[in-house]
This record gives structure tokens, C-alpha cells and sequence, in this order.
């Protein structure tokens, strides 16, 4: 670690974070007023999704974020991550201070920028070279900074010819790009970023890419929140994952990519799926997965087939149901899909006896995804239970098959058959 | 390492109900930025109009000949502020035109002010800026219009003068002048920025702005001279400030008129209090209304 910038030295720790928790009201805010308690009462029979569930505390306050505490180094690229609803932006909104925490403190060894939703604070009526002047300074720098990044901005922007244009007649592409080129200049020691990535064309989505790695090499610390699990193997040196607000993993990212994709999934032959988490926001659904039993293996050999068992519940006859398997890989990509039609089942529990054909997969860790879904008359699928994660197994290199001893992730997921006639 | 005291961090994020601040430090750290809302406001408003910046003047100007019209001609309202002499006595063009000139100033900027929260509610929400730094720039850019009213103003004195209709009795006190325009400027700032904290939570009050600031200019000697008020009324009626402050302008333009000092002192008091209460509690507000609007 270079150490000759004294504020760096400074016990070389940028960002400590103590136990810091977010707490949020449900429902309407400010119920106080005569009209809106009509409202609450309606609100209050709506089921709360799922995600939120066990996370309402004593107060009845939903805690979007509970005692997270971390530590991140000067130089650092942080990666954050986690599902939908987990307290990821929580979490960047209380370190940027657009609001404070409800207990707990984060210390901080530098001035922080964020470019979190970049090209907000534009203002349409006027042109982009005003607009790097506002935007810049909402950003935190000062008028002399900007005039001398100001060239530099342009170039990056790609927006030249239209820089003295009033920005409401840019294409959005321009508009995201000119929000990207000027954040991407800022100086300050601490970089939060969110999702900027998706900024552009593939061209300049790879420029991007470049201007946030030199960034990094540049010695600052950087915090890069991104559902993208290649963008965030390609950027950070660690990662943490978030959950249900509360911190699952703080380590190697890797491991936490896995650990986030399997969602600290255990490879378990015989799991109770009850009271799983379901995907999908609580309504009435006419079936119930209860168990699943993968016969004892959670490991296979490249060229064997899956096989196990569902235990379902079924709350009203279920006509025309289907059973929908997604293989996804441990790296968070959906690497294959299998549909089976099931016989009309009555209302009551029932078995299947399911064989997924997964000699075609190539070896590394995977997860199922199971649908129980119904066929309507036009042929459309009506979900009646999911779950994100069902059961998790591994598939190994097989003896026979010593070319895919070498493989790696490039390759992709699945085998194809292939035959060669020669002559 | 691990064991170093807190003093060696640079900065510290606690929970929103600390202690108050005023936060003028980090405002004048951003004063970049405060300009560049201001000239923003300033610039975007008049673009893509055919008149453009002519509407600056335009709208005092068609104000003053209404007021002229339906409070002087037809209602007959005294331009005066004293019941003594006539030479006191001000052309009501001019009258109506200072009045309206510095109570558009005071309204706009209560209500800009108090609008502020709720309108930059997007982008308060993505990043993090001194959050005074919005309601001072729209002050700002409303002094940034009204001195180019004054000068409108400075030319329709001028030419008064030279035609014989005004008595130019100007003395070194014009000086003084700009003591108003801040006074009114504290003044606008605290109670919009009252309004917008009380705003955040309670829309209802935004509908209410309106219809109290148009009660409020009936309360002020704008519309008519202070002649009008019963003598033994009169330390009620100037118990407002934004009154001492219009009374004291015209004292300082056309010389002559109501000049107390006891009501200015007041006025002053009023204002400091009011701008302080507001900005403390906009700080303490500023901290999580995000998560409430």
C-alpha cells in the first residue's frame, strides 16, 4: 500500500461503520391528519411482502437495515451486494448522509462523492456545459475544479457538438452519458457508486468500466453497489453481502458472490420447504411446496441425471398444473430450464417423482428454482408457489470425460451434442 | 491500530436528533453552488419566452398601473403615510410601484422558500448538498430580480424628478437602504423556511400560503399609505415588520412619511428570531425528511 499521502497513512482505514441500523415507518406517513386514517386501515389488512417479513421490530417500525457494522481500507473497491430489498441503497443513502441512521455511526476519513443515478439534478433548460457547471458543484466541487476538468468532461461525454444545447433536447443515451463524464471527474477520497454501469452503449459502458478501474488504481477507496456479478468480480477486491438488512458475509468475492447466489444455501439432500422464503409477494396461492428430497446426493457426476422427490400441497384442485425447474449456476446466471406437465391433482398433499436430465451440464455448483404453476385456457401459466432456491448440488468433472477437467467458467453451462460426418 | 480514538476520523455520521446547528460553515463551503442555483432560478425562468427578460419589468409595471388605477383613482386610498403635511404627499405611481416592487420580493421568496423541501425532493434524494443552499439561492435570485426592479424604479424617480412631479428630497439615509433589503430577505427566508418544514409533513399547509400571504399584504401599508390606520391602532397595526419596513423605505425614497424607531427595532428582533427558529429547524428536519416525503 503506497503510504506517502499522509491522510491515506492515517491508520490507512477510510470508512468504519458501527452498528448502525435504519429503521423505516410502514404504511402512511404522518397519519395524523383525519382523511389519511381511513387509508391506514385499508392499508393495514394488505399482507406485507414477503422480503420484509421477521423484520418489523418492537415499535412496529421496519428495520431496513440492523446493526451492520464494517470496515473498509484506503484503496479498497468494496463491492456491496444483495437481492432486491436487502438495504444496499439504505445503506449508500445513510454513508452519503441523504439520511441519517436511527442508531449507530460511521466514521469516515474523507470527503465522500456519490454517483448514485447519475445526470439527476440536471436541469433541462439549460445547456450541457451549464449543467457540468451545476451538477459538478451539486457533486461537491468547487467552480475553479470544474472550469479546469471541464474540457477533459466534454471529451469524456462525447457530447461535444451539442454541449451549448439545452439538455431537455438530448437523446437519453447523451443525457446519461454527460451525467456519467461528470461524476466520473470527481476528486473526492471516498467514490460511492450504484449501478452506474448501466450508462450507454457497449462502447461507452466499457469506457466506463476503464475510467472506474483507474480510479481505483488511483488509491481511492471505492464502494460499487451492482446486481452485475461479472462487473463486480471485474472491479472489487471484497465484498459484502446484504440481506434482509442485516449483513450475511463481509470477505473474498468469490465467496461472497456464492454466498449471495446460494444464498447461503447448504448442499442438503433433504430440505423442508414449508417456510421457505417464496419469491413472489404474498397472495393467495392455491399450492404449497413442502418438501424436497434429492435421495441422499447433492453431487454428481458430469453424465449422471437428477432425480428427487416434491412433496406438495394442493388447496383446491389444481387443473392443468405444471412443474417449472430452473438450473441456475452459483455465479447468478439461469443456465438451463425444464417444463413437465403433472396430472390434475385434488385438493390435499401429494408426491412427484421428478429426473431432470442434467448429464448436459458441465461441472461447478448450481441451484434449482421450482415453479408450481397452472396452464390457463390460452396456454398461459398462472404461478401458484415458487421458490428462488429449492435445493443446491454440485456437478463434478467426470473420468470419462477428461477434457472438461480444465474447465472454466468461459465455456458456458451446457454440452451440446454435437456429430461430425467426414467424407 | 484498531484502538485509535474517534478524533483521528475526519468526519462522523450520528443519528439526526443531535444537537442544532446552523450549518453556515459547510453553506459558505458550497457557496458555488448557492450561486449557481440562484443564476440557475434567474436564467431558466425567462428562456424559451418570446419577451424573454422584459417580463422582469413587465409584471411590476402592469401591477403598479392596476394598483395605480383601482386603489388610487377609484378607491381613493391615501398615498401618505403621515397626516401631517402635504408636502409628503408621493405621486401614486411611484408609491404603488416601491410597495410592490419589495412585497413581490417578500412573497416570492416565502413562497419559493417554502416550496423548496418538497420540490427538490428527487435530487435531495440522490445526493447530498447543504440543503440551505437551496432556499438561500432562491432568495437570492429574487434579489437578483428585484434590483433589476429597483432600477425600473430609480429610472420613473429620475424622470419624476426632471418633470417637476416629485420632490427629489434624498438625503445620505438611502444608504441605508440596502439594511432593508436584507431585513427583508431574513425576514422571507425564516418564515418560508418555517412553512417548509411544516410542509413535509402537513401538504395542507401549501394550500393555505396564498390565501395568508394576500392577507398578509392587506396588514401592510402596501396598497395604501399608513394615513388610513386609526392614530391609537397604530402600534398594533406595526407590530408587523414587514409594515416598519415599507413605512422606512418610503421614509428613505421620497423623504418624510412615518419613521419610528421602536417598531424598526422590533421589526429587526422579529426577523432574527424568526430566521434563526427557521433555519434550526430545517437543519434538524433536513436530516431525514427524505424518508418522510
Amino acid at each position: 500500500m503506497n503510504c506517502d499521502g499522509m491522510e491515506i497513512c492515517m491508520g490507512n482505514r477510510m470508512i468504519k461503520v458501527e452498528h448502525i441500523s435504519k429503521e423505516y415507518r410502514l404504511g402512511v406517513i404522518g397519519k395524523k391528519t383525519r382523511m389519511d386514517k381511513t387509508d391506514g386501515l385499508l392499508q393495514g389488512e394488505q399482507a406485507l411482502p414477503e422480503i420484509y417479513e421477521g423484520r418489523i421490530n418492537e415499535k412496529g417500525m421496519l428495520m431496513a437495515l440492523s446493526d451492520v457494522s464494517f470496515e473498509v481500507d484506503a484503496g479498497e473497491t468494496l463491492g456491496i451486494i444483495g437481492p432486491n430489498g436487502a438495504g444496499k441503497s439504505t445503506l449508500l443513502k445513510l454513508l452519503t448522509k441523504i439520511t441519517r441512521p436511527s442508531t449507530g455511526r460511521i466514521f469516515l476519513n474523507g470527503q465522500v462523492a456519490s454517483m448514485i443515478e447519475v445526470g439527476t439534478g440536471f436541469h433541462p433548460e439549460l445547456t450541457g456545459r451549464e449543467n457540468i457547471y451545476l451538477n459538478g458543484a451539486v457533486l461537491g466541487m468547487s467552480m475553479r475544479e470544474i472550469e479546469r476538468k471541464l474540457e477533459e468532461i466534454i471529451d469524456f461525454s462525447e457530447c461535444r457538438m451539442f454541449i451549448d444545447t439545452p439538455v431537455k433536447r438530448y437523446s437519453s443515451g447523451m443525457y446519461l452519458k454527460l451525467g456519467f463524464s461528470v461524476a466520473a471527474f470527481l476528486d473526492a477520497e471516498i467514490v460511492i457508486m450504484d449501478e452506474v454501469l448501466a450508462v450507454g452503449d457497449a462502447a461507452f459502458q466499457n469506457k466506463c468500466i476503464q475510467k472506474i478501474r483507474e480510479i481505483a488504481q488511483s488509491g481511492r477507496t471505492i464502494l460499487f453497489v451492482s446486481h452485475n456479478m461479472n462487473t463486480v468480480r471485474s472491479l472489487c477486491s471484497r465484498c459484502i453481502v446484504l440481506d434482509q438488512g442485516k449483513l450475511q458475509f463481509d470477505g473474498e468475492v468469490e465467496s461472497a458472490i456464492q454466498r449471495y447466489v446460494l444464498e447461503g444455501l447448504a448442499m442438503d439432500p433433504l430440505r423442508d420447504l414449508e417456510h421457505q422464503r417464496r419469491t413472489f409477494h404474498k397472495i393467495k396461492k392455491m399450492a404449497h411446496m413442502t418438501r424436497i428430497d434429492l435421495f441422499g446426493r447433492t453431487t454428481y457426476e458430469m453424465g449422471e441425471v437428477l432425480r428427487f422427490r416434491l412433496c406438495f400441497r394442493a388447496l383446491r384442485i389444481l387443473e392443468q398444473p405444471c412443474l417449472r425447474v430452473g438450473v441456475w449456476s452459483a455465479d447468478g446466471t439461469a443456465a438451463a430450464i425444464s417444463f413437465a406437465r403433472l396430472e390434475d391433482a385434488r385438493e390435499g398433499e401429494h408426491e412427484v417423482r421428478v429426473c431432470v436430465d442434467i448429464s448436459r451440464l458441465l461441472p461447478g455448483k448450481y441451484r434449482l428454482e421450482l415453479l408450481l404453476v397452472e396452464m390457463d385456457d390460452n396456454g398461459r401459466m398462472v404461478k401458484q408457489d415458487a421458490l428462488r432456491n429449492a435445493a443446491a448440488f454440485e456437478v463434478a468433472p467426470s473420468k470419462n470425460r477428461p477434457v472438461y477437467q480444465a474447465y472454466n467458467r468461459d465455456w458456458g453451462y451446457v454440452e451440446l451434442p454435437m456429430s461430425v460426418e467426414q467424407g | 491500530m484498531d484502538n485509535q480514538g474517534k478524533e483521528q476520523w475526519k468526519y462522523c455520521i450520528e443519528p439526526g436528533n443531535g444537537k442544532a446547528e446552523l450549518g453556515l460553515k459547510s453553506l459558505w463551503q458550497y457557496r458555488g453552488l448557492v450561486y449557481l442555483f440562484a443564476r440557475r432560478d434567474f436564467t431558466s425562468r425567462y428562456r424559451q419566452t418570446l419577451l424573454g427578460p422584459l417580463w422582469m419589468f413587465l409584471n411590476p409595471l402592469l401591477t403598479t398601473v392596476v394598483f395605480t388605477v383601482v386603489f388610487g383613482n377609484m378607491a381613493k386610498f391615501p398615498t401618505m403615510d403621515n397626516t401631517a403635511t402635504a408636502d409628503t404627499v408621493v405621486p401614486a405611481f411611484l408609491f404603488y410601484m416601491i410597495g410592490n416592487i419589495l412585497w413581490g420580493y417578500f412573497s416570492n421568496t416565502v413562497k419559493d422558500v417554502s416550496k423548496t423541501l418538497i420540490a427538490n425532493v428527487r435530487i435531495m434524494g440522490k445526493v447530498y448538498y447543504p440543503r440551505l443552499a437551496s432556499p438561500v439561492a432562491s432568495a437570492l435570485s429574487n434579489q437578483m430580480t428585484m434590483a433589476v426592479r429597483l432600477l425600473l424604479f430609480v429610472c420613473f424617480y429620475v424622470g419624476g424628478v426632471a418633470c417637476g412631479r416629485v420632490s427629489a428630497c434624498i438625503t445620505w439615509t438611502v444608504f441605508l437602504f440596502p439594511l432593508l433589503i436584507l431585513q427583508l430577505m431574513l425576514l422571507s427566508l425564516g418564515v418560508g423556511l418555517i412553512i417548509s418544514v411544516l410542509t413535509v409533513k402537513y401538504r395542507d399547509i401549501s394550500f393555505m400560503i396564498d390565501f395568508c400571504l394576500q392577507l398578509w399584504l392587506y396588514m401592510t401599508p402596501v396598497v395604501y399609505g399608513l394615513q388610513l390606520v386609526p392614530e391609537r391602532w397604530i402600534w398594533l397595526y406595526m407590530l408587523n415588520p414587514v409594515a416598519s419596513i415599507m413605512t422606512t423605505a418610503r421614509c428613505l425614497c421620497f423623504g418624510g412619511g412615518y419613521f419610528q424607531i421602536f417598531p424598526v427595532l422590533w421589526g429587526w428582533a422579529v426577523t432574527l428570531i424568526l430566521f434563526l427558529a427557521g433555519v434550526l429547524l430545517f437543519n434538524r428536519t433536513e436530516k431525514n425528511f427524505v424518508d418522510v416525503v
